[in-house]
């Protein structure tokens, strides 16, 4: 039995993406790389399953996500900030950049609950309907808005962006200040 | 001459500070401004992510799986 090459290019071209999840997921690049390759294996051992027609990206981001719970999550190993290492990088001031640091955002993605943090990637990075979300997740799509509007908000905190002045000063400010 | 500490306030007053200077119009935009960063930092982090190439036992992955499975059909 050979695999459709239709379906084959699919797989290809969901790679990129499936692997950016896995990164934003595990917090680990090696991590990353085993959890989309064990992806892939198994989706092309249950290919047969596949419906053609239906949504390749959501089938194998769900065949990802649902081994990231059942073998990684066991092992504990999600990203931890034991030391507070990180925490006290992120009370630097983002320097007027409209894009924050994007080691500083993987760094607070880590923090989230998991539960949160894939619904946020789903939803925010993905730009996944909600409803393709929560079928992903096996949820609600309430309980889908619910984690990425929580996952927002903790995400403001973290980066420290929850009141204006974390905004940085506006331009008359800024301008006040050079003239001095 | 210091001033002296008053501890007279009344228990179970309810203290109203006035409404401050700013409106709710501002906080809706601040939490709007501060969401439209969030979107684009992930955005753009995520994008970042999707460029980066692929490491090649990942991108001959599917090529392998493939010649496997017509090696074991050969069989």
């Amino acid at each position: 039995m050979s695999v459709d090459p239709a379906l084959k290019d699919l797989m290809l071209a969901a790679l990129p993406n499936l692997r950016a999840f896995a990164i934003s997921l595990t917090g680990s690049g090696d991590r990353a790389d085993d959890l989309v390759q064990d992806t892939i294996m198994r989706a092309w051992a249950n290919i047969d399953r596949f419906q053609p027609g239906t949504n390749m990206n959501a089938w194998l981001f769900t065949i990802l996500r649902n081994l990231f719970h059942s073998e990684y999550r066991k092992r504990r190993r999600e990203v931890e900030d034991s030391d507070g290492a990180f925490a006290g990088r992120l009370k630097t001031q983002p320097d007027q950049q409209d894009r924050l640091d994007f080691d500083d955002f993987r760094s607070a993605l880590a923090k989230l609950p998991v539960d949160q943090r894939e619904a946020l990637l789903l939803i925010g990075a993905q730009g996944m309907a909600y409803e393709e979300a929560a079928a992903i997740c096996g949820v609600a799509v309430g309980t889908i808005k619910s984690r990425v509007n929580r996952a927002r908000t903790r995400l403001a905190q973290l980066l420290h962006l929850e009141n204006d002045a974390d905004l940085g000063p506006d331009q008359v400010t800024k301008a006040a200040l050079a003239a001095e | 001459m210091k001033q002296q500490v008053l501890n007279d306030w009344p228990v179970g007053q309810i203290v109203v500070v006035p409404h401050a200077w700013r409106g709710d119009g501002l906080l809706a935009d601040i939490q709007a401004k501060t969401q439209c960063r969030i979107k684009a930092g992930l955005r753009a982090m995520y994008a970042d992510l999707i460029e980066q190439p692929l490491p090649d036992h990942l991108e001959r992955l599917i090529a392998q799986l493939d010649e496997r499975m017509r090696g074991a059909d050969e069989r």
